[in-house]
């Protein structure tokens, strides 16, 4: 599936580099999210010869967990550090992205990274776009890559 | 780059040409506001030599309409109509600021858009440029405008 290697080896590696942390990657699919509960997820744009979108969606639970891990602290609530964290995490990820795509002869620029966080939050994409959606589990839970492009632009 | 004034002049000239609405412009906000309810926020990341997104954040009753002047059809519920019409107007606002800022706006690109919608949500925006955040008022209501821009660094 288009990506979904690139995926794979980007968010484990940032995991492994940022946290310590070894996800395992599910299989990757094709399916639109939507809606999150107590949730975070990290956005960033790429553009250039596509265009696209990479958001890494983790539960609430876990992403206080994994903020934790990379600060080297307790934390009990979704706070500023959470978010930024998330936003960290995503920029990372669409920068091995970035390279992976390069490595392929395919130039794409990013965008700052936005974190979204809330009690109950949807969130769409351009529903012409297409879209793949990689899970990766931890002990503690399970996070969602998922990457949305135009084959054109 | 008067990132205000090209701002004020996409959104003016988009709510008129797309919408048929006079979109009238408040003071710029002293600085970004995190939390919303009951909203739609269109968004769209900006990448290039300059970073950046741009987003429309929208309250429920305003969104649908301004999807419904959108798609001249009544919109009773916040359904993919509506998120899909977010979305391309923070694709129409991206084009416009990007061509209202010449030749530093030329080169940058434009990733897909998103949009987000909830109860309660929090949108945080990890930028280190300029940032501007504009109120407007339609005769439906209000709606804020934002848009972060940094230099790649």
């Amino acid at each position: 599936m288009y990506a979904s290697d690139k995926i794979i080896a980007a968010t484990c590696e940032v995991f492994a580099m940022m946290v310590g942390m070894e996800p395992t990657a599910g299989e990757p699919r094709i399916e639109r999210l939507k809606s999150f509960n107590d949730s975070v997820s990290g956005m960033l744009g790429l553009s250039g010869d596509f265009r696209a979108m990479v958001a890494v969606h983790c539960p609430s639970a876990l992403a206080m967990h994994i903020a934790g891990e990379m600060l080297g602290m307790e934390i009990t609530e979704v706070d500023a550090d959470v978010r930024d964290a998330f936003g960290e995490i995503t920029n990372m990820v669409a920068g091995g992205l970035k390279t992976a795509f390069a490595a392929d002869g395919q130039s794409v620029d990013l965008s700052v990274p936005t974190t979204v966080a809330g009690s109950a939050y949807n969130l769409n994409c351009l529903s012409r776009a297409e879209c793949v959606i990689v899970p990766f589990t931890f002990p503690e839970g399970e996070i969602l890559v998922e990457f949305k492009y135009l084959a054109n632009t | 780059m008067d990132l205000k004034a090209t701002l004020t002049k996409a959104t003016q000239e988009i709510f008129e040409t797309m919408l048929g609405m006079e979109a009238n412009a408040g003071e710029p906000l002293s600085g970004r506001i995190n939390s919303f309810k009951d909203s739609v926020t269109g968004t769209i990341g900006l990448a290039g030599p300059y970073q950046g997104m741009l987003a429309i954040h929208i309250p429920e009753a305003v969104a649908k309409a301004i999807t419904s002047a959108f798609l001249c059809m009544e919109v009773e519920e916040i359904d993919e109509d509506v998120k899909d019409a977010l979305g391309e107007l923070a694709n129409m606002l991206g084009g416009s600021v990007k061509s209202g800022l010449g030749e530093e706006g030329r080169e940058i690109k434009l990733s897909i858009p998103s949009a987000i919608c909830g109860a309660q949500y929090t949108i945080d925006c990890f930028s280190q440029g300029e940032g501007v955040v504009l109120p407007f008022s339609v005769a439906d209501g209000e709606f804020l405008v934002e848009c972060q821009l940094q230099k790649q660094g």
